[in-house]
């Protein structure tokens, strides 16, 4: 009995380093990303894109490129953050989804995927894009990840609580009986 | 400078990610599931919220707000709409349909993302990363969305999902080996000559002829890994779109679910003894009907009746449900026969393999809604050492999952964990004819000594059982 608290501790420990690495992962990666969306790099070299592409165009699969949008480190310190966060992300996931009981299997399926409906956020904020852009096509695709994003969200944790009071209900009827 | 406001956007979607993960840690355990599924849904209304904010603040959304504020608010309530109606409609006998059609919606609505946000962006002002990041997100969704298209329309039983395409394995493996190479050089393409939108097209089309191709010649009692499988690259597919829109939130939560999906894979996989590889590129297994005959010389044929005395003087009676089950939807009318059985005096309980139907859990769900009670409801592991003192073992729409075979060598289900329901005193197995499971190999289970066949359809059968017990008083 002790034993099994001590290893119950040790993976709540494990898990929650896991979380605080994630954590700190996740503000090295917002400290990188602010510069990156302020508009100064976009808009410095606009025409020297513009141009790039072109000759791009022009000599198709030829220089690889040091002539496209400029790959800065700000961009390489985002990106490879972000890249920590996934990596890290993942382990997390493994350790906190350690032994599920196979009564918990579909639940936990749809669970986990409303939570994907976290495309959601993209879905609302490429609208931003869309709309500087004038781009009427793209709000009409972003209108529909929206829609989808949404029953994805609504549906899965809908279905995922109407399974999990199934089982409880149970439970509590052979509690009072 | 950054903003207060951005700060605190950030730190909200951060509280998001972590309800997110402290849901999906509760989600794992069944007194506080109902809780992680809560702490998700609050985690989701933060994380929208706060992109409406977000955009609300936009100048160029405050020049011209209908058009916009209108598509956002239509969409979601569009969604909201189709969303409730799904989750309080479907029945729990159609529920991995519905896992599959939430898994391709998922994914669809990543490509989505992708596909605007490179669209919206000034052609050329687009980043190598996030050109990258949206091939992958295009390439990922697109195989989630039709495969899982594709999944689901096994499940429904639509004639033209059982099609499989008419080419031999290797020739199949090429293709899409062909395909994938195809979109990669796509992505390349679109980084090199920065034709986004040729490109992408490209990449979604190949992405989802994938899908269709990879998920085609699987299915049956492989369905489970390909819907656990499928709902672990839904959550790929978000954190590619992650990195597409800069969001880590995104990356995140999609890694999360990435990483639950493919423990269930693994789960599901180590319970039939085989590869993701030979899963997902094994195709069919061969069937071997030729000794069939001479396996099955000893079969005992039973009746109603007879099953009903069985149970009637049996002290611990043990039902094995299958795919045959959900199919016959007989899950209600075992769980009023096993009441009987119980006021007979008489403890029933069920024994469920990882596999049996066609999701992960799918039995667990069918028998919760049938009234059956969760701690009735026994793993592989839980019963299979108790199978010797079980009195009568009831088997109905179960096949491979209780072929002794797989304790031999050399047959397609060798090693795979099985329920020892053959060590039990009697055994009744419930089916419509001989004819053998996905594994395409006879069980000798069937003509064991200790067994007997009760032909006809599942959910009739109970029925019968049911009223013949009440006869016998």
């Amino acid at each position: 009995m002790k034993e099994q608290t001590n290893t119950k501790a040790s993976r709540w420990l494990k898990g929650w380093g896991l979380c605080v690495m994630l954590l700190a992962g996740l503000l090295v990666a917002q400290e990188n990303t602010n510069p990156t969306t302020d508009p100064s790099p976009g808009e410095i070299a606009p025409t020297d894109q513009v141009e790039a592409t072109e000759n791009e165009a022009e000599n198709l699969g030829g220089i690889e490129t040091n002539e496209n949008p400029a790959f800065t480190i700000d961009r390489y310190e985002a990106l490879m953050a972000g890249g920590a966060v996934f990596v890290v992300s993942v382990f997390v996931g493994f350790e906190v989804i350690t032994k599920v009981p196979q009564t918990l299997h579909t639940p936990l399926m749809s669970g986990s995927n409303a939570i994907s409906g976290i495309t959601i956020v993209g879905a609302i904020l490429v609208v931003d894009d869309c709309v500087t852009a004038n781009n009427k096509f793209a709000l009409f695709l972003a209108g529909l990840a929206i829609a989808l994003a949404m029953v994805n969200v609504v549906g899965g944790f809908g279905v995922t609580h109407r399974m999990l009071s199934m089982f409880s209900s149970k439970k509590k009827k052979k509690k009072t009986a | 400078m950054v903003e207060l406001n951005t700060v605190f956007f950030d730190l909200l979607y951060l509280l998001a990610a972590v309800l997110f993960i402290m849901g999906i840690k509760k989600m794992g355990h069944p007194r506080t599931a109902v809780l992680g599924n809560l702490l998700g849904v609050v985690g989701m209304l933060i994380a929208a919220g706060v992109s409406f904010a977000i955009i609300l603040e936009n100048d160029a959304i405050q020049n011209s707000v209908t058009l916009p504020i209108g598509t956002i608010v239509g969409a979601i309530f569009i969604g909201t709409f189709f969303g409730t109606m799904l989750a309080t409609r479907v029945q729990m006998t159609e529920m991995p349909q519905l896992v599959a059609i939430f898994n391709g919606v998922g994914g669809l609505a990543s490509v989505l993302v992708a596909a605007a946000s490179l669209l919206a962006a000034e052609e050329g002002a687009l980043h190598v990363e996030v050109m990258v990041a949206g091939g992958i997100s295009g390439l990922i969704g697109g195989v989630t969305f039709v495969g899982s298209a594709v999944a689901a329309g096994k499940l429904l039983e639509l004639a033209f999902f059982k099609k499989s395409i008419p080419l031999p394995a290797i020739l199949r493996h090429l293709l899409n080996l062909m395909m994938f190479a195809g979109c990669i050089w796509c992505i390349y393409a679109m980084v090199i000559n920065g034709n986004v939108t040729m490109n992408f097209v490209g990449i979604c089309i190949l992405g989802c002829t994938l899908g269709y191709t990879l998920t085609t010649p699987i299915g049956g009692a492989d369905m489970p890994v390909v819907i656990a499988l499928l709902n672990s690259y839904s959550g790929l597919a978000a954190a590619a779109t992650g990195f597409v829109v800069d969001q880590p939130v995104l990356i995140i939560s999609g890694s999360l679910v990435g990483a639950s999906g493919i423990i269930l894979t693994s789960l599901m996989c180590k319970a039939m003894n085989r590869s993701l590889l030979n899963v997902l590129f094994g195709g069919g297994a061969a069937s071997a009907y030729e000794e069939d005959d001479e396996v099955y010389a000893t079969v005992i044929r039973t009746s109603p009746e007879d099953v009903a005395i069985m149970v009637d003087m049996a002290d611990r009676v043990v039902f094995v449900p299958g795919y045959g089950m959900a199919v016959a939807q007989a899950q209600n009318a075992v769980s009023d026969l096993a009441k009987q059985i119980e006021e007979r005096g008489a403890t029933v309980e069920y024994a469920i393999h990882p596999v049996a139907g066609r999701m992960p859990g799918h039995m667990n769900v069918l028998l919760a809604e049938a009234d059956v009670d969760y701690s009735q409801l026994k793993a592989l592991e839980e019963m299979n050492p108790d199978f010797d003192e079980v009195d009568v073992a009831i088997v109905i729409g179960a096949n491979d999952v209780v072929n002794p075979e797989a304790r031999r060598e050399g047959t397609p289900v060798s090693g795979m964990p099985i329920l020892n329901v053959d060590e039990a005193r009697q055994v009744v197995i419930i089916k419509r004819s001989l004819s053998p499971g996905y594994a395409g190999i006879a069980n000798p289970l069937f003509a064991a000594d200790n067994a007997s066949m009760l032909f006809g359809d599942g959910k009739a059968m109970i029925q019968d059982i049911s009223t013949a017990l009440k006869e016998l008083d």
